[in-house]
C-alpha cells in the first residue's frame, strides 16, 4: 500500500499538484484515476478516455494540471474540452490510425457535399470515416479543412451563406418617379395584377 | 463546357452586345443542341435548374431574348466569330484531305419570295437556303461553313471556299473533293483546275456530271481499258462487288485536246437485269502521282462528310436555324438576306458536332465515331443534384452505366478549375457517384 501511496505521490508531483491543496473528493477521485492507469496502462486510447472523463467531469482541477497528469501538452489538452465523447473516440481512432494515405480529389466534393447536407451534425471525424468507407482514401483534418473551405463546404462558410442578411446589407430599390398626368387627362392605370410581363429585348413582328 | 467557355469569350471579342443577350444567346444555342432542345420556342417548356445554369444564368433564358439576339447577328461579326474559331490547326503543315459540300435547308414560306434550289432528299425544287462547309475528312471535324441563299451552288463558292483553306489553314498539301455540283458547267471545272495549277500544292478531285453525250463517250470506250477490281460485297457471305476502272481524257467545251483533263472513269457493274452505274471522276493528280483505284478510295471517302451533314440534321436539328431572307424587307417579292443568323447558328452546329467528336475520342477507342445522339443518351441528358456554395457549383450526378469512362474526363475538367462568370465566377466542379462498397457475404 505504501509503494501505491508512493507512486501516487510521484504521479501528484510530476503534475505539479500538491497533494495537500486537494480536496477529499478531488483526492479520491484521482486516486480512483491512478488505479485506472495502473489497470489500463497509459497508452494513448486509456489517456484519452482519462483526459476526456477528467475534463467533463467538473472536478475543479485545471486544464493545465490535467494535462501533465495524462501526459498531454496544454493546447492539445484544451482542444480536446467540449467535444463530444463519440467524437473524442472517434478522435482516437483516427489518431492511432497511422499516417494519412490517398487523396482528396475534386470528383469527390459532390458525395461530401450530400453527406454534410444529409448528415447536417456530422463531426469532420464523421466525414473522414465516410470518405475512407467509400473511395478508400484516408486524409487528414487539416487536408479536409482545406478541401471543404475550397468548395465552401465548411461549416464558416455554410454558416454565413446561410445568415440572413441584415437590412444595411441590402441594397435598396431604387426610388421610382412619381408619375403625373397632364391636366385634364385621365390618370393612367395601373398595370393589373400578375400580368404578363414584356418582352425586354428588341424583336420583330412577323 | 470548356469548349462552350472558349467560344464565350472569342464571342466576346466579336460581337457588339448592346442588349446584354450575348452570352445567354450564345451558350443557350450551344447547350440546347447538346441537351437535344429542337426549337428555340421549347425554351418555353425548359425548367430545368441545371439547364439554366449551362446556359448563363439560375433561370432558364426567355426564347425572346435568345430569338432576338439570334436574329440580329451582322454577318461581319459571324465572320470574325467563325473565322477566329475554325479549328485550322488541324490541317496547318499536314497533308490535308478536304472536302467540300453544301446542305440544303428547305423554307415553306409562301409569304416571302426567296432562291430555290434543289432538294435531294425529297427529291423536288423547292424554296430553300443553303450551308456549304468545308470538312476535314482526316480528323472528321468541319472547318468552315458559309450561309447563302438558295440559289446559289457549289460551283459558285468552290474556289473561295479552297482560297481560304488554302490561306487560313496552310497546309503542306491539300486535296480537294468536290460533289459534281462544282463541275455543273465546264468553265467552272476549268476554274478550278486554273487553280490547282496556280498552286502547286493543291490537287482537286471532283465528281463529273453525267451529261447524256459524255455519259454516252464513255460509255463508247474499248473493254480493253478497263480494269476489272473486285471489292468486298455488303455484308459477311455476300458475292463480291466487281468495279471497272479505266483511265481516259475529258476535253471541256470550247477548249483544245491538249487541255484535255485527266478522267477515271468507275463502272459499277450490278448483277441481274439492273443497269450498271457509272462514277466519272476528274482529277489533277498525274497517274504517277496516283493511280486510278487511290483516286477512287480517296474520293470515296467523301461520304463520311455526308455522313457529318446526317448527323448535323437528326442529331443536331440544323435544319433548324434562323433564316436568312428578312422579314422586314420592305418588299415580300425581293427580301433581303442576312446571312449572319444562318451562318452563326450553322457554325454553332458544326462546333458542336466538333466537340462531340473530341469528346467521343477522349473517352476511349469503344467510342471513336459516336454519334452526337449516342453521347446525349449515355452520358449528356443524366439526371443529378446542383449544389451552390459560396466557393463552388458542384454538379453530382445520378450514378449510371458506364459512369467510370468519364473519371478522367472528370478529373481533367476539375483540374482546370474552370470559372463560370455568370455565377460570380464560382468553380465548376462535377463528381459521380461513387461505387456503393461491396456487401458482407450471408
Amino acid at each position: 500500500m505504501s509503494a501505491t501511496d508512493g507512486a501516487f505521490a510521484q504521479w501528484l508531483c510530476q503534475a505539479q499538484i500538491v497533494e495537500r491543496r486537494l480536496t477529499a473528493e478531488q483526492r479520491g477521485l484521482l486516486q480512483y484515476a491512478f488505479s485506472f492507469r495502473q489497470q489500463c496502462g497509459d497508452d494513448y486510447y486509456s489517456s484519452r478516455l482519462l483526459s476526456h472523463f477528467l475534463l467533463h467531469c467538473d472536478c475543479g482541477l485545471k486544464v493545465a494540471q490535467i494535462a501533465r497528469l495524462v501526459g498531454f501538452s496544454r493546447p492539445t489538452a484544451s482542444h480536446q474540452q467540449g467535444v463530444s465523447s463519440k467524437e473524442a473516440i472517434q478522435a482516437a481512432h483516427h489518431r492511432m490510425a497511422g499516417r494519412a494515405h490517398g487523396k482528396l480529389l475534386p470528383r469527390y466534393a459532390g458525395p461530401i457535399a450530400e453527406f454534410i447536407l444529409s448528415h447536417a451534425d456530422a463531426t469532420r471525424y464523421d466525414i473522414l470515416d465516410f470518405i475512407e468507407r467509400t473511395w478508400g482514401v484516408r486524409v487528414s483534418t487539416v487536408a479536409l479543412h482545406h478541401f471543404c473551405k475550397k468548395f465552401g463546404l465548411d461549416r464558416a462558410t455554410r454558416a454565413e451563406a446561410t445568415a440572413p442578411r441584415s437590412s444595411a446589407e441590402r441594397i435598396s430599390a431604387e426610388p421610382r418617379p412619381l408619375e403625373t398626368a397632364p391636366p385634364s387627362q385621365p390618370v393612367p392605370l395601373p398595370a393589373p395584377p400578375f400580368s404578363r410581363r414584356g418582352r425586354s429585348t428588341r424583336g420583330r413582328s412577323s | 463546357m470548356p469548349a462552350a467557355l472558349d467560344w464565350l469569350a472569342t464571342a466576346e471579342q466579336c460581337f457588339v452586345d448592346d442588349y446584354g443577350s450575348l452570352r445567354q444567346g450564345l451558350l443557350t444555342s450551344v447547350f440546347s443542341l447538346l441537351v437535344g432542345l429542337e426549337r428555340v420556342f421549347h425554351l418555353d417548356d425548359m425548367e430545368d435548374p441545371g439547364f439554366a445554369r449551362l446556359c448563363g444564368g439560375r433561370r432558364c433564358p426567355s426564347r425572346f431574348t435568345v430569338g432576338a439576339w439570334r436574329r440580329h447577328l451582322p454577318w461581319y461579326e459571324v465572320d470574325a466569330f467563325c473565322h477566329r474559331t475554325c479549328p485550322w490547326h488541324l490541317l496547318h503543315n499536314e497533308d490535308a484531305l478536304v472536302s467540300f459540300d453544301e446542305h440544303t435547308i428547305p423554307r415553306w414560306t409562301r409569304k416571302f419570295r426567296i432562291g430555290k434550289g434543289y432538294i435531294t432528299t425529297r427529291n423536288k425544287y423547292m424554296r430553300c437556303e443553303k450551308l456549304f462547309t468545308g470538312y476535314d475528312l482526316a480528323s472528321g471535324r468541319f472547318l468552315s461553313v458559309r450561309g447563302t441563299p438558295g440559289n446559289c451552288n457549289l460551283q459558285e463558292l468552290a474556289v473561295p471556299l479552297v482560297q481560304q483553306v488554302l490561306r487560313q489553314g496552310r497546309p503542306r498539301s491539300l486535296r480537294a473533293l468536290f460533289d459534281a455540283g462544282a463541275g455543273k458547267s465546264d468553265a467552272g471545272v476549268r476554274v478550278l483546275w486554273d487553280l490547282a495549277e496556280q498552286h502547286p500544292n493543291l490537287d482537286v478531285i471532283l465528281r463529273a456530271c453525267r451529261y447524256p453525250h459524255r455519259l454516252r463517250a464513255w460509255k463508247q470506250l474499248p473493254s480493253g481499258l478497263f480494269l476489272s477490281i473486285q471489292e468486298s460485297g455488303v455484308c459477311c457471305g455476300a458475292p463480291p462487288k466487281e468495279v471497272r476502272l479505266a483511265e481516259t481524257q475529258t476535253v471541256l467545251k470550247d477548249e483544245q485536246a491538249e487541255q484535255a483533263i485527266r478522267t477515271i472513269i468507275c463502272r459499277e457493274v450490278r448483277p441481274g437485269p439492273k443497269k450498271d452505274r457509272w462514277h466519272p471522276l476528274y482529277t489533277t493528280s498525274t497517274a504517277e502521282e496516283l493511280e486510278a483505284h487511290e483516286v477512287l478510295s480517296i474520293f470515296r471517302a467523301r461520304q463520311n462528310h455526308e455522313q457529318g451533314h446526317r448527323v448535323e440534321v437528326h442529331d443536331l436539328f440544323v435544319n433548324a436555324v434562323p433564316c436568312g431572307y428578312d422579314k422586314d424587307s420592305p418588299d415580300r417579292q425581293r427580301p433581303r438576306f442576312h446571312r449572319g443568323p444562318l451562318q452563326m447558328i450553322g457554325w454553332l452546329v458544326a462546333l458542336v458536332y466538333n466537340a462531340a467528336a473530341d469528346l467521343a475520342a477522349a473517352l476511349g477507342p469503344d467510342h471513336v465515331g459516336d454519334h452526337v445522339r449516342t453521347l446525349r443518351r449515355q452520358f449528356f441528358n443524366r439526371a443529378g443534384q446542383l449544389y451552390e456554395t459560396p466557393e463552388a457549383l458542384i454538379v453530382y450526378l445520378d450514378p449510371f452505366q458506364g459512369q467510370e469512362q468519364l473519371s478522367p474526363l472528370i478529373d481533367e475538367l476539375n483540374a482546370r478549375n474552370h470559372c463560370l462568370p455568370w455565377l460570380d465566377n464560382r468553380r465548376l466542379v462535377m463528381s459521380l457517384t461513387p461505387h456503393a462498397p461491396a456487401r458482407a457475404g450471408p
